[in-house]
């Protein structure tokens, strides 16, 4: 173990720390030995009773009455673990005080608790009373009493030559150090190698495993934390600190199991504070602020003295608008630690939960200025500033966060990631600043410019407002870089996010052809940032999600999520959530699928309201949020309905809508041998079996059927895809067209359709249907010449010069190996706007690579002779 | 005859590989001297042999002979000088011309090289291995990097390509080079085991390769367009890229993925797969004038893109415009002459 220079020393020392008590006086060894079995198999109750009897029998054995009282506190009864500890002999006091003293402080007396372990630190049990004191003062805001004590272990530690330091000693000086790893973090490993000795000491020291398991989640370890609580829990799966650490770690990558372990904790020890703590900010974040204040005032009331506790209220106070009882909230927890900067770390984690950005950024400088050695809340600070598009200021915090924790993945994800943007291009355009790979930015730069204008245009006529500053677009051709630059750490499912005027995404680089629409995506995010501005980042996530979305697919035809089978299918199994709890498809989804289902859902609740209430009313409820309303307000005060009662207004609207859908995923008549099936699944399946046998005619009517039924599905699969192969196949080119275009107006993806579309629009002669087609196509994947180069070529026919030279921008940006032609067609372009300066320039590009080239030759000379 | 680094053929003052180093007033003097046999070199029809060796698979078999069969097109020889060596040739609807044996090929390298001057493109497309000794799979024992050079110095000096476009096929580089000898690979080392879509963009090279505009595809050219294309399309499919094309000609056993003329590529640039030579050759001395006056331009041009880095933008470019419509008034009066070609 090293501090102040000391080498880590490979045997255990024997340590001597207090003066052993020679009263070591035992009960019932068999008994105990029942209990003690009982107690580790998670049979509380009966080791209890079996604890009690035996201590009847022989009241002088101290390991016992830890044991008993231990018991007592894993299923939550800390009075009874108190009241039973004080009726113990009084010679047993010194024994047993340390766990009294844990008792006392679980239930908020805390001045009890000091007192239990000052006589605690005359017992066997001296160093984790010792411990447990210099965390007390550490809670009490003396962080530099309690590092001394701290600093002390490890010269327990490093001088125990003689004998062994016991497992809970070995224990304690594990959480010594791990508190040291603020100061110095290598100081991490040597906690993790203390954890691990006391383990091995003891196999059944499952407080020493949990403890371990704590400090693996703390440093984003989450699969190292899931084994070590497996462990605790495959000989007690009720141990209820396993349970809940198994949430925790469940939460971490993202679960939806994670409050049913929580829950479970709960069943065993229904007082276990932190257990209501996690479920308060699964509430929080869920939104569901009612739920939230219940679960923390228990918190609070079970521990009145718990910094955590009394913090979850603070937030539920804070975020509710109830100004007053915060800043009591806030005093109270001040008294009890004036240096408790975690308050207001956990307070701006949660709003960023609920997105208010900003409102993070300040309370987190209020925690840096409050303990200025607090990485979390350097870190959270840092990162909160990257959201707000301060990209300076938020690397000076991480990287003084990362100074003080440099085992946080989190941390040191964000700053490689800003190393690598530093060769980011950025360009301002108008109202947006677009930072894209250089390689990319070329290209994607006049698309992003014009859909962006549209874009804020579109969205300002219909909110009725305008942003605050410019707006910052981010676009990551690696969906790791997009992933950290917005949730730290690789792996998020998500195509995009938007902070409010941060928006990041995905470049279409970033994913293979065919998986997203970054046009729709863009336009997806930036909806967000008009509805976080209209509501001071105060609006639901299911509203927003569900007014994105709407918004993608009124902005062009074919964008947005459509009506699919799988949705109706889970409508129809009540896999859905009410609109009143559609907050929860986002935030806990019961399985994968549910989220993609709850933006389509949501969309479909925007939509319903917009058609029956029309658009202001949605703008009414966006200021009623603003305004601190709950859904619940607002719907009562807005749309004038019960919650229930809107539930039940928007089940009868998809049953309306949807009637002929959800009768086609049902079935209809007959199952017979699929030919006669009613089913769309059916239909479709059978089609596609038909066209490999080149049954054509036999396909026509079963495909034309499933678009009757189910017009909306454009799927793998689906009808007009399979249509448009057979009229190809038939070398009907027209139908096949018509098909497809009806296709890619509704599937926002099929690149390919697309392609394919444009070339037979061109072969009917429809340029515009054409021109049409690949514009579409761009959305999917802008990265290919070809395309590119062919639209030119339709808007050079339809006359649209603009057009014609923003694709041949976006050529060069692609860096064609003919160098020569892509030039002077740019060069040409230029030069049919009149803008002859640009012409001259790019001509002579041209003519650099290829002096010989004769159609730019020509060009220039009449450049020149044009007298430009 | 192996021409020396550095030489260039009249028609092609175009890409005349006038070296920055070079003192400028040296450079006239060093082209013209190489006027004559470049020409020649350039003007002359390469001997294509394409082999495709041993493929494992159905769908290798028909995309190596996609490739041979699109090279070969491409490159619109007379019959006579082209050879294609197949796995299996009775597969190949009466392509091929011979198996794709290492005897066989020694034998058609032989046969070639006796019957002309002219210079020789060999092309390998398959599966290569780059442990131990370099090889490319064959029928029967295949064709080490060693054997191969064997080979080709048997047929003695003239203007020789090899473009390896099989897997872990970098490892040819270095055993093949030699002075005047262009190499092509694939891949940059042996290591690079993965198969290779090289030579699909190779072929394409044909339509759209031209970069400079002269209505012919030199190898440069075609290395320069294929390996961009292949980086295009591991880009576009989000694949890391497992194969990075080379090319060595200047006889250091070192290739280049970007040769610039400078350090290789010289050679290469005067390498012509397809396409007419521009006509240099009159009787009518108003033409020849104007010819050496094109090249003299050519050259200015040359020499000033060499200077660019040095020179501040706006002057550079209004250099540039001056000597190109300067040249593109030459172009016109030659077209005029020429009988407006």
């Amino acid at each position: 173990m090293k501090s102040h220079g000391f080498v880590w020393m490979s045997t255990r020392a024997v340590v001597a720390l207090a003066v052993p008590f020679a009263l070591a006086v035992t009960a019932c060894s068999a008994q105990l030995e029942d209990a003690r079995g009982a107690h580790l198999r998670g049979e509380y109750d009966q080791a209890i009773r079996i604890y009690a009897r035996a201590l009847e029998n022989d009241s002088l054995d101290a390991a016992a009455w830890r044991d008993y009282g231990r018991a007592l506190m894993d299923v939550g009864r800390y009075a009874d673990a108190v009241t039973a500890l004080q009726s113990a002999p009084s010679r047993m006091q010194p024994e047993i005080a340390n766990t009294l003293g844990e008792a006392m402080r679980a239930l908020g007396r805390l001045e009890e608790a000091r007192v239990a372990f000052a006589a605690a630190e005359r017992g066997a049990d001296s160093l984790s009373a010792r411990l447990n004191r210099a965390i007390m003062q550490l809670d009490a805001g003396d962080k530099a009493g309690a590092f001394r004590t701290f600093d002390q272990f490890i010269d327990v530690y490093n001088g125990a030559s003689r004998g062994r330091l016991s497992s809970n000693e070995l224990m304690a000086v594990a959480t010594a150090v791990e508190h040291l790893g603020e100061t110095d973090p290598e100081l991490f490993k040597d906690a993790l190698r203390a954890y691990d000795e006391a383990i091995a000491a003891d196999p059944n020291n499952d407080e020493a495993r949990l403890r371990l398991a704590r400090l693996f989640l703390g440093k984003y370890n989450g699969s190292d934390a899931q084994q070590t609580i497996g462990e605790v829990l495959r000989r007690n799966p009720r141990q209820p600190d396993a349970l809940l650490a198994l949430g925790k770690a469940k939460e971490f990558e993202g679960s939806s199991e994670a409050a049913e372990h929580v829950r479970k904790a709960l069943e065993v020890n229904p007082n276990l504070v932190s257990a209501h703590i996690f479920l308060t900010r699964g509430a929080l974040i869920a939104e569901d602020f009612g739920l939230a204040r219940e679960r923390a005032e228990r918190a609070v009331q079970l521990n009145p003295a718990s910094l955590e506790a009394l913090t979850m209220l603070a937030t539920v106070q804070f975020l509710s608008g109830e100004r007053e009882a915060y800043d009591q909230t806030e005093r109270r927890i001040l008294q009890l630690n004036p240096r408790y900067a975690d308050l207001y770390t956990t307070l701006a984690e949660l709003s960023v939960q609920t997105r208010q950005y900003p409102r993070a950024v300040e309370l987190m400088q209020k925690a840096v200025a409050l303990d200025s050695t607090s990485w979390r809340a350097h870190g959270t600070l840092g990162i909160n500033l990257l959201r707000l598009g301060r990209i300076e200021d938020g690397r000076k915090h991480i990287e003084i966060a990362f100074r003080g924790d440099p085992y946080n993945v989190w941390l040191k994800n964000t700053l490689d990631l800003l190393d690598s943007m530093n060769r980011y291009v950025t360009t301002e355009r108008g109202r947006f600043i677009i930072v894209a790979d250089p390689r990319e930015a070329p290209v994607l730069e006049p698309y992003i410019t014009e859909l962006a204008s549209e874009a804020y245009d579109a969205l300002s006529k219909r909110y009725k407002t305008q942003l605050d500053g410019k707006v910052r677009v981010e676009l990551f051709n690696s969906h790791a870089d997009f992933s950290v630059r917005t949730v730290g750490l690789a792996g998020l499912g998500a195509l995009g996010a938007s902070f409010g005027n941060l928006l990041t995404m995905d470049s279409p680089a970033a994913r293979e052809v065919g998986q997203f629409n970054w046009g729709s995506t863009f336009w997806h995010e930036l909806a967000h940032a008009f509805h976080l501005h209209l509501t001071s980042h105060k609006v639901p996530r299911w509203l927003t999600e569900g007014l994105a979305t709407y918004e993608e697919r009124r902005a062009k035809a074919g964008w947005g999520d459509d009506l699919n089978p799988g949705f109706l299918a889970a409508w129809k199994a009540k896999k859905l959530h009410p609109v009143s709890k559609l907050n929860n498809g986002f935030v806990r989804p019961e399985y994968p699928q549910q989220i993609g289902f709850s933006y389509y859902q949501a969309s479909l609740v925007a939509e319903m309201i917009e058609q029956e209430y029309g658009f202001d009313t949605i703008l009414q409820m966006l200021r009623g949020y603003r305004d601190g309303q709950t859904n619940e307000q607002v719907m009562r005060s807005v749309l004038e309905v019960e919650p229930e009662a809107f539930d039940k207004k928007f089940e009868a609207y998809i049953e309306q809508r949807f009637a002929t859908q959800l009768a086609a995923v049902d079935g209809g008549e007959g199952k017979g041998d699929g030919r006669n099936s009613g089913s769309l699944a059916d239909a479709l399946g059978t089609a596609a079996d038909l066209i490999r046998e080149q049954e054509y005619d036999q396909a026509i009517p079963l495909l034309e059927r499933a678009k009757q039924q189910f017009p909306e599905y454009a799927g793998p699969g689906g009808p007009y895809r399979l249509l448009a192969q057979i009229y190809l196949e038939r070398g009907d080119r027209q139908k096949a067209a018509a098909e497809l275009e009806k296709h890619t107006t509704i599937n926002e993806t099929d690149y390919e359709a697309n392609i394919q579309l444009a070339e037979l629009w061109s072969q009917l002669g429809n340029t515009a249907g054409a021109a049409a087609a690949l514009e579409r196509a761009m959305f999917i994947y802008p990265l290919q010449p070809q395309p590119h180069a062919r639209l030119a070529e339709l808007y050079s026919q339809l006359g649209d010069k603009s057009k014609v030279l923003r694709e041949r921008k976006a050529i060069i940006g692609l860096q064609p190996a003919d160098r020569a032609e892509a030039y002077y067609q740019l060069a040409r372009a230029h030069y049919e706007l009149g803008q002859n300066a640009e012409a001259r320039r790019e001509l002579l590009r041209a003519l650099e690579a290829a002096p010989n080239y004769e159609k730019a030759q020509s060009l220039l000379l009449e450049l020149r002779g044009s007298g430009r | 005859m192996k021409n020396v680094i550095g030489n260039t053929a009249a028609s092609e003052v175009t890409h005349a590989a006038v070296k920055p180093r070079w003192c400028r007033r040296f450079a006239a003097a060093a082209i013209g001297a190489m006027m004559v046999t470049a020409s020649a070199v350039s003007a002359q029809q390469p001997n294509l042999i394409v082999v495709t060796g041993v493929a494992g698979e159905p769908q290798y078999t028909k995309r190596f002979h996609q490739w041979a069969t699109g090279l070969i097109d491409a490159m619109k020889l007379p019959a006579t000088k082209v050879h294609y060596l197949a796995e299996k040739p009775e597969t190949t609807a009466r392509r091929a011309t011979g198996k794709s044996t290492r005897d066989e090929v020694a034998a058609v390298i032989r046969t070639v090289a006796a019957k002309s001057q002219d210079p020789i493109l060999l092309v390998l497309i398959g599966h290569g291995s780059g442990e131990g000794e370099p090889r490319f799979n064959l029928v029967g024992p295949d064709l080490t990097a060693t054997e191969l050079n064997r080979m080709l110095d048997a047929i003695g000096d003239r203007r020789v390509a090899v473009i390896n476009a099989a897997s872990a096929s970098g490892a040819f580089l270095e055993p093949l080079s030699a002075p005047g000898r262009i190499i092509v690979t694939a891949t940059r080392s042996g290591l690079e085991r993965n198969e290779t879509i090289f030579a699909q963009h190779l072929v394409e090279a044909f339509q759209a390769g031209d970069a400079d505009k002269d209505g012919r595809i030199s190898l440069l050219e075609a290395f320069n367009y294929a390996r961009s294309e292949v980086d295009r399309w591991y880009r576009e499919q989000n694949r890391l890229v497992t194969e990075h094309a080379m090319l060595e000609d200047n006889g250091d056993g070192k290739g280049s993925m970007e040769p610039d003329g400078r350090t290789d590529g010289a050679i290469a640039r005067t390498f012509y797969l397809a396409g007419a030579a521009a006509v240099t050759a009159t009787t009518d001395p108003r033409l020849r004038t104007l010819y050496a006056e094109k090249q003299a331009l050519e050259e200015k041009i040359e020499t000033l893109k060499s200077m660019k880095a040095g020179m501040e933008e706006a002057v550079y470019e209004r250099e540039l415009e001056k000597l190109l419509i300067d040249l593109s008034l030459k172009n016109q009066e030659i077209r005029k002459l020429e009988g407006g070609r």
